[in-house]
């Protein structure tokens, strides 16, 4: 399943050109799944370029939230998750998510990741439409939403993970495990010993405005 | 006739029967031992009956001793956890014609009345809490006397027969009068003796392992009553004949205890997969159906949940006590033919899917209990890394508080056995195939040679690989992902809770699969620390055998030296410090030339 970033001001300008663009993302290879934050003029080059073989599904975010009950409104969970069991394998999914807030929609994103969970086969795209303004908060929780994505490490990084893994079976090994789970355990009372002294420092300095 | 006064081993720290703490065995039952009675029992009898007190008994005794016409066992069931061994003994020593009297026990349903004794005792008599059982005919243990006639069997696989070979030349040697040996399934081309066993089950069919069908198969097929069904890696004692000889004749369901030993010189022993306990599985409310029975007969071992199974503790049993939740761990059954046979395994269960536990507590319920042969041991030839802990194994002491046991050797820089039974080349292989599978192209990196030579270089792969995955959040692709992690990278079985709670970590928590998998991984952990620096796989099955040297002989005297001491805690055999050396250095698995 592929899933697409799209900025509003080409959604309402041009829904045409934006579904056509859709039609050429589903005919990708499927066993590749791409992610795209898609731009203005990327689609309108691709506008003319491919046939409308699969249907496309356009949810109205609206009908995900009950508004009323908080100022940002509330997610209807159970409905999104339904939906999401319904949703045909060679759909297109459209959610029209602007002047919503990017919190509220990462939040549905996640919701929707459970409900299409279980489900076998999934739709052929989704894409999300927000605001110009929010691309960036929501492209990136969109592209790890449906996939767990590489995040690459360095080399020099995957090593220090490794040989803590290591220092940490070798106290286990000779101290047993009551005494050799303690240079881990300090490890990790340290670790939280300096996030707190660091919070409390960007504090001071105003860039944590919390508590 | 005598009375026979039983008193428990202290060391078991079961409940006194006292003067203080239980009532006296009444008079007018002690006087029926003036009338040829024999009186069992655990309470206080006044001195002017001159009993005949029995002291330290406990789970590795026998009690076919009590023989008679009118046998009366008082409060035996309310005192003793060990009823059941003793009643089990009693009733197979009896002649057919002889009664037994069970007195002073509050529970309605005795232990007699289960199915097993059902065909071949009968309550003639049942008055005020008394009831009379009269033997009318031999029961199944019996029909198949004697302890002459042995049939091996060993559930195996097609894959590489090198330490089957070395398992099966040992049952060769075995100084039995009478002996087949049973392999269910068609073994690796390697194997040396096709023409000295008879192979059957080769319709069963693996994935997933049929265990249960298989073992079952071999009971079938068995031509002598007495079954030995082990699996390819145990290795039995030379004086297998011996051992069960001093153990006596119509035994239950009873297994040996075992051991592995670590390193090349037998210095460091770990006890090993031999006789479980768990306490809390039978009271579990989680049940599901199985998969050959109907919604109104559900069970703790359902697959559905098996993952919520597995939370429930499980020690090693300490062969001093016994308990109606102890179980052979599957590995090493010895059992009379149609012992087996009247309480099969379940074969809608496959492979650690705790059809071990299942087995053994149906059986109980029947009224066949589990115990240990503590008059050898076997040892493993090779181990899993998940059942050998480097922090240690818990194992239950005498009195029943599981405690987490380690040889003061585990930190001796001795060179070591492999960890895992996989090659090098194929542990590459398969690492190469899970990079394949699930490293997009554009991101695949090719896995240096080192990375199953040193554990830092493995774990430093595995990390890079990890960081690299890109796997679809959907049920079934996920749970592939994990089980290939495990099979194709790990070379381990993973934990069904684990494996569940990865899942939903991925899924709900939106966890990194470096965190999950590897730093909250305690499989993995176990790994590096069994092997900090290599030898994680193997270069040929042969790294497994022991090489006949003085200094193992000395590694066998310090191990047997450590076991003797702790032999109410870690291993318990009947024997002194000598009887362990020569059980250890009797099971240990030698290079031929």
């Amino acid at each position: 399943m592929h899933t697409v970033c799209l900025p509003a001001s080409v959604w309402r300008a041009d829904d045409r050109a934006v579904e056509s663009f859709l039609h050429s993302v589903a005919v990708c290879d499927s066993a590749q799944p791409v992610f795209m934050l898609a731009d203005t003029s990327a689609i309108l080059r691709q506008a003319q370029a491919a046939g409308a073989d699969h249907e496309v599904r356009r949810i109205e975010f609206a009908d995900w939230v009950r508004i009323g009950y908080t100022a940002e409104g509330v997610l209807d969970v159970e409905r999104i998750r339904n939906d999401c069991a319904m949703f045909s394998a060679e759909n297109i999914v459209m959610l029209i998510a602007n002047g919503f807030e990017s919190d509220l929609i990462v939040r549905a994103l996640h919701q929707m990741r459970i409900g299409f969970f279980s489900v076998a086969q999934w739709p052929k795209v989704i894409a999300v439409v927000c605001d110009d303004a929010q691309m960036f908060q929501v492209a990136p929780p969109l592209s790890s939403a449906f996939y767990l994505q590489p995040t690459v490490l360095n080399p020099i990084a995957a090593k220090r993970v490794a040989n803590r893994i290591v220092k940490d079976s070798k106290s286990l090994r000779l101290f047993g495990k009551s005494i050799g789970v303690l240079p881990s355990l300090l490890r990790r009372w340290s670790a939280k010993r300096r996030v707190a002294q660091e919070r409390k420092a960007n504090r001071g300095l105003g860039w944590v405005w919390e508590e | 006739m005598p009375i026979y006064k039983l008193t428990h081993l202290k060391a078991l720290g079961y409940t006194p029967v006292s003067k203080t703490t239980a009532p006296m065995l009444p008079d007018e039952i002690a006087v029926r031992a003036g009338n040829g009675a024999m009186i069992v029992t655990f309470r206080p009898v006044a001195p002017r009956h001159r009993p005949e007190t029995i002291k330290r008994v406990n789970a590795s005794e026998r009690f076919s001793w009590i023989k008679g016409r009118d046998i009366v066992m008082y409060g035996i069931e309310t005192d003793s956890p060990l009823a059941p061994l003793i009643l089990w003994d009693v009733a197979h020593a009896i002649e057919v014609g002889a009664t037994i009297t069970m007195l002073g026990d509050a529970s309605a349903s005795r232990y007699l009345q289960r199915d097993y004794f059902a065909a071949s005792f009968e309550a003639v008599e049942s008055a005020d809490g008394s009831i009379v059982f009269k033997k009318r005919a031999p029961l199944l243990a019996e029909q198949d006397s004697g302890l002459d006639a042995w049939t091996f069997g060993i559930p195996v696989g097609p894959e590489d027969a090198t330490l089957l070979n070395v398992a099966v030349e040992r049952i060769l040697e075995l100084k039995v009068k009478k002996k087949e040996i049973l392999l269910c399934g068609r073994p690796g081309a390697n194997f040396k003796y096709f023409d000295r066993v008879r192979i059957v089950g080769e319709d069963i069919t693996a994935p997933p392992v049929k265990i249960c069908a298989k073992k079952n198969r071999l009971a079938q097929e068995a031509a002598h009553p007495n079954l030995c069904i082990i699996h390819d890696r145990v290795f039995l004692p030379e004086n297998f004949d011996e051992i069960v000889r001093r153990f006596g004749d119509h035994y239950p369901l009873t297994t040996m205890q075992s051991v592995y030993f670590d390193d090349k010189l037998n210095m460091v022993p770990r006890r090993y997969s031999d006789i479980g306990i768990s306490h809390r599985v039978r009271g579990q409310s989680e049940r599901g159906v199985m998969r050959n029975e109907d919604v109104d007969r559900i069970s703790e071992f359902a697959p559905a949940v098996l993952a919520l199974t597995e939370r429930s503790s499980f020690f090693s049993h300490n062969a001093l006590r016994y308990d109606q939740t102890s179980y052979p761990t599957g590995s090493m059954y010895i059992c009379k033919k149609s012992v087996w046979l009247a309480c099969p395994q379940n074969e809608s269960l496959h492979w650690i899917e705790f059809e071990d536990l299942e087995h053994a507590y149906r059986a109980s319920d029947m009224g066949i209990p589990s115990r240990v042969n503590p008059y050898g041991v076997t040892q493993s030839l090779v181990s899993r890394p998940l059942l050998m802990r480097v922090a240690g194994t818990f194992i239950e002491n005498a009195k029943g508080r599981a405690r987490l046991s380690r040889a003061w050797t585990e930190v001796l820089p001795i060179k070591r056995k492999p960890a895992i039974k996989v090659s090098t080349d194929k542990a590459l292989e398969a690492m190469n195939r899970f990079t394949a599978k699930y490293v997009p192209a554009e991101i695949r990196m090719q896995l240096p040679a080192a990375s199953v030579e040193r554990s830092t270089h493995r774990l430093a792969t595995i990390i890079n690989v990890l960081s690299r995955v890109r796997v679809p959040m959907q049920s079934e692709k996920l749970r592939a992902f994990v089980a290939d992690f495990e099979k194709w990278i790990v070379f381990d079985q993973l934990p069904f809770s684990w494996t569940e709670r990865v899942v939903h970590g991925f899924l709900a928590e939106r966890a990194d699969p470096v965190r999950v998998l590897v730093m909250e991984n305690d499989v993995l952990l176990n790994h590096i620390a069994l092997r900090p620096k290599g030898a994680v796989f193997l270069r040929s099955p042969v790294d497994y055998l022991q090489r006949r040297s003085i200094s193992l002989i000395f590694g066998t005297m310090c191990s047997a030296l450590y076991l003797f001491r702790r032999r109410k805690d870690v291993l318990y055999l009947k024997g002194g410090l000598s009887f362990y050396y020569r059980a250890l250095m009797k099971s240990t698995p030698f290079k031929r030339t």
